[in-house]
């Protein structure tokens, strides 16, 4: 197989199976094209690490290694200027369009060596780009938020809790979506910066309060998708939270309506447990992750083939994410599968963890 | 006996939330006004003011407000090149003890993280009225307290040289001032303890504010 640098190579070059190339300046020699040996590579084995390293073919032609970020590339049918000195006269004079300079050479691949670091610099300035674009899309959430908010104060009622209780049922729905859409921004920005994770300062934090409103917002989704969600147990503990600590539910509950399987329930079970800690575990049925890929689950941009072919939904930065969040608050997430019917096929992926009540 | 026994601040009581929000100045700075439910927690019977751009910064580091909820781009590219960071800076330098929320969308910027660092709390945008007043019932509730403000005030007579026991004098006299309403007597009382001019301020500022959260 080529070597994928062999096509912006502006000399020819040979790859390690013997498949010939031109480059975009120089083809290959008819010598080259006729040789059958093609042992190109054993002629050049490097005894340094220098970038470029110039070697001799038994036919008489310069054969130059080039070392670019970890690709290998050999050039080949080459006749160096002053480095290839062994070259028989008639090969020499038949093949004068094979004819380069070591300083030509090094100028092109010292241009290509910054080639990974310019791709590099591009790729973060248009990221940067896309999230600056946030901030607009962020002033855009907090207009519909006063609006949403706007519409509430005017109900009736004592409290703003109680206007929200007198909501019609599309105006609850429109400040759940809004509400999502909130924390879904601050995920965004734990993608870019991970240190927002620990922005603020930690909050004494009812965890069943704060996993029973994410259950809430996603019960309309849920219901779309014919999955129920049940919360059991009982927990009065407070952990000491950062306000991130919210995309952990969200996560774990989007991931779990997600992927569970159509008529069963995704269930968020809550429970305080010896050593002043409250246990979270969130469970649903559905095609297991595969067990090559459990250890890499919670790593950014990992998504199992399983997660594709339900939905096309999804950019494997959730967990990572939530992982994110937890060791931000010193804890960890794990997940555990447990087979229900047959080996391989449909089970319970658990996703569970334990935080203490005081850090 | 019971008449000589020396007074404790913590013998005064705390106040009920809905007083707490009457009498603490907040004060939200950001150049877009829809970002902060600024007209719906003032219904609720918040104290807000509202200033779309650092108008005097001099009145942010005297310590006016109680708490300022500051936004990071946009409110002060005329007065510092690193905008709402270097008001934050210049405020925390002043008076250390001002509290100032981090309010911003750039949570995303990796080049910001300082403002969220050097802040008492943070609040990323967009937020909604719920979490607004969560964040500064709790702040009034654990930072803007007369056992706080005398924590400051005794860790300023501490650092000054002032022996324990004057400490325990002064307690005493400015809980019985405070007590029976007496404002310009906190203010004597702490402004006979010093000669530093820039502590006296500070010590003056503290005075008044813990006036201020008794309705003096």
């Amino acid at each position: 197989m080529a070597v994928p640098l062999a096509g912006i190579c502006p000399y020819p070059t040979v790859s390690k199976s013997g498949e010939l190339a031109d480059g975009y300046l120089i083809a290959q020699p008819s010598l080259c094209k006729k040789c059958k040996a093609r042992d190109c590579w054993t002629h050049a084995s490097p005894v340094t690490t220098d970038t470029l390293q110039h070697f001799m073919c038994p036919k008489g032609f310069s054969l130059v290694l080039v070392r670019l970020s970890e690709k290998t590339l050999l050039c080949n049918g080459l006749l160096v200027a002053l480095l290839n000195t062994t070259c028989p006269a008639p090969v020499r004079k038949a093949n004068k369009s094979q004819r380069v300079c070591w300083q030509e050479i090094q100028k092109w691949c010292g241009a290509m060596s910054e080639v990974p670091r310019l791709i590099e610099a591009e790729a973060d300035r248009r990221a940067q780009e896309a999230i600056v674009g946030l901030h607009d899309v962020k002033t855009a959430v907090s207009l519909v938020t006063r609006n949403a908010e706007a519409i509430i104060a005017g109900l009736p009622g004592a409290s703003d809790e109680e206007q929200i209780e007198n909501a019609s049922p599309a105006l609850k729905s429109l400040l759940k979506s809004v509400e999502l859409l909130q924390t879904r921004l601050s995920m965004s920005s734990i993608v870019a910066n991970p240190s927002a994770a620990r922005h603020g300062q930690r909050h004494p934090t009812p965890v069943f309060k704060v996993f029973h409103r994410m259950v809430r917002l996603f019960e309309e989704l849920a219901a779309r998708r014919k999955v129920g969600i049940r919360m059991f147990g009982t927990s009065y503990g407070k952990p000491s939270c950062y306000d991130s600590f919210d995309t952990i539910p969200l996560v774990l509950i989007d991931n779990a309506v997600k992927y569970s399987r159509e008529g069963k329930d995704v269930r968020v079970g809550i429970n305080d447990v010896p050593g002043n800690k409250v246990r979270v575990t969130v469970e649903s049925y559905g095609r297991l992750v595969p067990e090559e890929m459990r250890k890499t689950i919670f790593e950014r941009g990992t998504r199992a083939p399983v997660s594709q072919s339900l939905t096309s939904q999804g950019s494997g930065l959730g967990l990572w994410i939530a992982k994110v969040v937890a060791e931000a608050h010193g804890f960890e997430i794990t997940y555990e599968s447990i087979v229900v019917d047959s080996p391989g096929q449909d089970g319970l992926n658990v996703f569970s963890f334990e935080m203490p009540f005081s850090p | 006996m019971a008449l000589f026994r020396r007074r404790k601040i913590d013998s005064i009581p705390s106040l009920p939330v809905a007083e707490l929000r009457k009498r603490t100045r907040v004060l939200v700075i950001d150049d877009d006004e829809n970002s902060f439910p600024i007209a719906l927690l003032k219904r609720e019977g918040y104290a807000i003011d509202y200033w779309p751009k650092v108008e005097d910064l001099a009145r942010l580091e005297r310590g006016e407000y109680d708490i300022i909820v500051l936004d990071i781009r946009g409110v002060a590219e005329h007065w510092s090149v690193d905008d709402g960071l270097g008001v934050l800076e210049a405020i925390k330098e002043a008076n250390p003890a001002q509290v100032v929320v981090a309010f911003s969308g750039q949570s995303f910027d990796l080049s910001k993280n300082r403002f969220w660092r050097l802040a008492d709390d943070s609040l990323p945008k967009p937020v909604d009225a719920a979490k607004c007043k969560r964040l500064l019932d709790n702040l009034m509730q654990q930072k803007l307290t007369i056992r706080n403000y005398w924590g400051t005030v005794s860790g300023i007579l501490r650092n000054g040289g002032v022996p324990e026991r004057k400490i325990s004098g002064i307690e005493d006299k400015v809980v019985r001032a405070l007590e029976r309403k007496d404002k310009k007597g906190v203010t004597d009382i702490l402004s006979s303890t010093v000669e530093n001019a820039e502590v006296l301020s500070r010590l003056a500022r503290l005075a008044a504010k813990m006036a201020a959260l008794l309705g003096l």
